[in-house]
């Protein structure tokens, strides 16, 4: 059981002093630079790369790693390492997507569900009882194979598999919170269940959201490199780092840097979303900052 | 609570899950755009055959009656039949399951021996260099992506140094890479909380009665400080079993295993929704069972479970 | 030769970088078949103290000098496998909170025999030695409370399969660290007067951790008073209470609760009056901040420890009365 204490409740107005404490720990630190350097280059890879991540030059497919091409080119001729930062770009963009909507769509309907109750609660509730029991790589299997790999659907299948997480855990905060003085205030002062809910409620419990939203960022990641793997991702020639992998596996014995690069630069965000997400945790929940001693 | 009453919850438990599966599955399969009967034949088949999947799926009915009938298949395990091999759906899946719990066990059993050790030695020599590399590896194998480590492995062992197969399963050392690969992920969870709980608990008064009992260290390490530590650890075996079937349909693809994983990736490509249902509704169920195993487990090694809690 | 000597013995938490001087040059000896006291509020270092003598204390203590003889033995620079020969037949230990020092996982009946197994009893004799063992320490229907877990015990009930665990390899010496605190009022006489009957009986000797002077009384020869890390008063139990010489020891009787502890029938006329203020840690007497009778040089030199009569002492004040009444 959860329990807040909402005295030492690190509010999000601190932004500033919840960067530093995450930037003096040695894994906050690396987690931070990892992810801000590739986000960096992904950000600048059109005007720092004079190469096209779509159309290569078949005279020049699968060149080994030299200064002109530092991570090689791929079967058609294009350079990997434009193309690893643009498919890193995707990648980012589908996991913060995911991540972000499952992440949103939970916290709402777990804040609806702790705060309403009754037959609301009771339906919404079983709803994520039955999405937890089904392992979300299969859901998110079943809806891109169905439903078609676009990125909007990718994103949906992701965010799927994290919307049960957090109805769980915003409603065991919001059964807490529910019955504190300032929601009993409100209440009395006649403001609408909507009104108290969102402006709130909601604000002062999100800061769970938020640091669990930081550790999901990984898996989210994963999650959407695999099914790029499985070829359930975005499809070619459109570069996305699980994508690449996927199409260059035959050529591991011919030309092994084309799944190193991607994958090293997949691991590292990955890892640095994790020690970040971590990181976070620790510094904005008063509770685990003391095992952390 | 009696042991009857746990059962029954928990396996009204599973009919909930299998059923929401099912209606899961079913409202996907409606929201196709397009017409099912048509993905179903395939899009260059001729009209009529369209017109017969219509009638033998019972398309033309009213959806609720769909529905109704489509539950009715799936309690009778009437899987239906592939589009692509018209074999039946089951006995496909199950031809296949052995070579997906093969891979399973294989790699959880690796991933229990040296993921509890290892957090366990860590914890009793914490700081040491053990210790770090216990936490690197937990880090490291939380974010590493299944299929690129799979390929690195083949890379590596099979066409570098050529000594173990880079995929199938002909010899009996195909299975070696695979379930390293697919160990990796599971061990990561299970070594960090191994190490967590082990410290926690060796903190606890009842470690320090103990050894002031005059036992030997030993003896408390492996009877008191283990069994104890074993619930959190044997909670976060339990929840690697959705891991282990993301990880199991990602690795039975990098190694062409030919387990239930690639079946659905494989049927996916050739459009064979019969197969691709089929199979995740399999795979959903096992998965709810193991859940339950798991949960029985805990009452083995907990008697206030057990005998049910308090005084 | 005394069974337990404890001379001059230091330690410091170390908290971060920070380190927390908890024991200051320590000294406490204990007879053979003798029940000592040590009483003080929490942050004394008594608890601390009592860890030390198994070597089970936190792994943040540093244990900067001295020794602790037990037997001749010294238990700071003894190997684990000596040790673990001490712990159980030389020295046992009975912890504050029943509930959390029983392993939750194991019949109580096992949790005993495990000890009476590791240390030379056959598998049968462990058994009917583990419930005569809860029948001597109260336990009803033993026979059948041997299979019970832990959490089908009321916590009296777990404090005394914890002395009958602490007894079990008839050991020289019991620590109990605060072993009624945890307890209801009733329970808590119940317990004291088991623990005075077992170590008569055995002729154990007992060393009690306490803040309860009143709880002291009862189950001791001798009381040791310790404040901030330091040994303030010791003496004989009934003339310490009688006659305390330390200030902090007429605070610790002025303030005590009235229980059901024997020591309230005594007539008290200690001083009520204390100063505010925290326990220091610096270089004087750790009382000086709240002692109504502090001098200058309390603040800085910490007091020496003096012997007088049976009573030994470290306090400036009283120091300078003994010299008076010499001369």
């Amino acid at each position: 059981m959860m329990q807040v204490r909402f005295d030492s409740l690190r509010k999000l107005g601190s932004i500033n002093s919840t960067f530093l404490m995450i930037a003096k720990t040695r894994t906050g630190l690396i987690g931070i630079s990892s992810v801000s350097s590739i986000v960096f280059l992904s950000i600048i890879i059109g005007v720092i790369s004079p190469y096209n991540p779509i159309k290569g030059n078949l005279a020049e497919a699968l060149r080994a790693p030299s200064l002109s091409h530092p991570f090689g080119t791929d079967e058609l001729g294009r350079d990997l390492f434009t193309r690893t930062f643009y498919g890193a770009r995707t990648s980012l963009l589908i996991s913060f997507l995911g991540a972000g909507l499952g992440a949103g769509l939970g916290t709402i309907l777990g804040l609806l569900a702790g705060y309403m109750g009754g037959a609301i609660d009771y339906i919404l509730m079983r709803i994520s009882d039955a999405l937890l029991s089904i392992p979300s790589i299969l859901i998110a299997i079943a809806l891109v194979a169905t439903l078609g790999p676009s990125m909007n659907n990718i994103v949906i299948a992701i965010a799927f598999g994290l919307i049960p997480a957090y109805m769980r855990l915003t409603r065991g905060i919001v059964v807490q919170v529910k019955n504190l003085e300032y929601v009993i205030a409100a209440k009395l002062l006649g403001l609408s269940s909507m009104r108290i809910m969102f402006r709130h409620v909601l604000p002062n419990i999100s800061y769970l959201s938020i640091s669990q939203f930081t550790l999901d960022l990984g898996g989210a990641i994963l999650m959407a490199s695999g099914l790029g793997f499985l070829g359930l991702g975005i499809q070619p020639p459109y570069p996305e780092l699980g994508t690449m992998i996927g199409t260059a596996k035959m050529y591991v014995g011919l030309a092994p840097y084309l799944i190193f690069f991607p994958g090293i630069v997949l691991l590292i965000l990955a890892l640095g979303f994790n020690l970040l997400g971590n990181t976070i945790r620790d510094v904005m929940d008063p509770s685990s900052r003391v095992m952390m001693k | 609570m009696g042991a009857i009453s746990f059962f029954t919850k928990r396996l009204i438990g599973i009919a909930i899950v299998v059923l929401s599966v099912s209606i899961f599955m079913f409202i996907l399969l409606r929201s196709i755009p397009g017409d099912p009967a048509r993905l179903l034949a395939g899009f260059d088949a001729p009209p009529e055959v369209v017109q017969q999947i219509r009638e033998r799926y019972g398309l033309n009915d009213p959806l609720p009656l769909q529905l109704a009938k489509y539950l009715e298949n799936l309690l009778t395990f009437n899987l239906g039949t592939s589009v692509r091999t018209d074999t039946p759906v089951l006995n496909e899946v199950m031809s296949r399951l052995p070579y997906t719990l093969y891979l399973s066990l294989a790699s959880l059993a690796i991933a229990i021996a040296v993921g509890i050790p290892l957090g366990a030695y860590a914890a009793l020599k914490k700081d040491s260099i053990m210790d770090y590399v216990a936490t690197g590896l937990t880090s490291i194998g939380t974010a590493m992506p299944t299929f690129w480590l799979g390929l690195m492995l083949i890379l590596f062992f099979a066409v570098q140094l050529k000594c173990l197969p880079a995929g199938g399963a002909e010899s009996a050392s195909s299975i070696i890479l695979p379930a390293l690969t697919l160990s990796l992920p599971v061990m990561a969870p299970i070594t960090k909380t191994t190490r967590f709980t082990f410290l926690e608990v060796l903190r606890e008064d009842f470690v320090k009665l103990a050894k002031a009992k005059g036992l030997r260290k030993k003896t408390v390490i492996f009877k008191h400080v283990l069994r104890n530590a074993m619930i959190p650890v044997l909670t976060v075996v339990g929840l690697q079993m959705g891991n282990l079937m993301r990880g199991a349909v990602i690795t039975e693809t990098v190694f062409a295993w030919p387990g239930v994983g690639r079946l659905v990736v494989d049927s996916i490509f050739a459009r064979d929704y019969p197969m691709v249902q089929g199979a995740i509704f399999i795979l959903a169920l096992i998965y709810a069972f193991i859940n339950l195993a798991v949960d029985s487990l805990y009452a083995a090694v907990d008697p206030r479970i057990r005998l049910g809690g308090g005084a | 030769m005394r069974l337990l000597e404890i001379e001059d013995l230091s330690a410091s938490y170390l908290i971060g970088k920070r380190k927390e001087k908890v024991l200051k040059k320590v000294n406490l000896s204990i007879n053979r078949g003798e029940r000592v006291a040590i009483v003080g509020e929490s942050g004394s270092g008594k608890s601390t103290l009592a860890s030390i003598l198994l070597r089970l204390e936190p792994e943040n203590l540093l244990i900067e000098g001295g020794k602790v003889l037990f037997e001749g033995i010294d238990l700071i620079s003894a190997g684990e496998e000596e040790l673990e020969k001490v712990r159980g037949r030389g020295i046992s230990v009975i912890l504050q909170n029943p509930s959390s020092s029983l392993d939750p996982l194991y019949t109580v009946g096992e949790q005993i025999s495990e000890a009476l197994r590791e240390n030379g009893y056959g598998k049968d004799e462990a058994k009917r030695e583990a419930v005569e063992l809860l029948r001597s320490v109260g336990i009803p229907n033993p026979e059948k409370r041997y299979n019970s877990y832990p959490h089908q015990l009321s916590g009296g009930q777990k404090q005394r399969v914890a002395i009958a665990i602490a007894i079990a390899l008839r050991p020289k010496l019991i620590v109990a660290d605060e072993p009624t605190s945890a307890l209801d009022v009733s329970t808590q006489t119940q317990i004291i007067e088991l623990l005075n009957g077992l170590t008569r009986e055995y002729r154990t000797s007992l060393l009690l951790i306490t803040h309860d002077i009143g709880v002291a009384y009862d189950a001791s020869d001798r009381i040791v008073v310790m404040y901030g890390g330091m040994v303030m008063e010791e003496g004989k139990t009934e003339e310490v209470v009688r006659e305390p010489i330390h200030p902090y020891t007429s605070y610790l009787l002025s303030s005590i609760p009235l229980g059901n502890s024997g020591i309230k029938s005594l007539k008290m006329e200690a001083s009520r009056r204390i100063l505010q203020g925290n326990g220091s840690f610096a270089e004087g007497c750790p009382f000086y901040n709240k002692c109504p009778l502090s001098s200058e040089r309390c603040s800085k030199e910490a007091p020496r420890r003096i012997l007088v009569g049976n009573r030994a002492i470290s306090c400036w004040k009283a120091e300078a009365e003994v010299v008076r009444n010499v001369q």
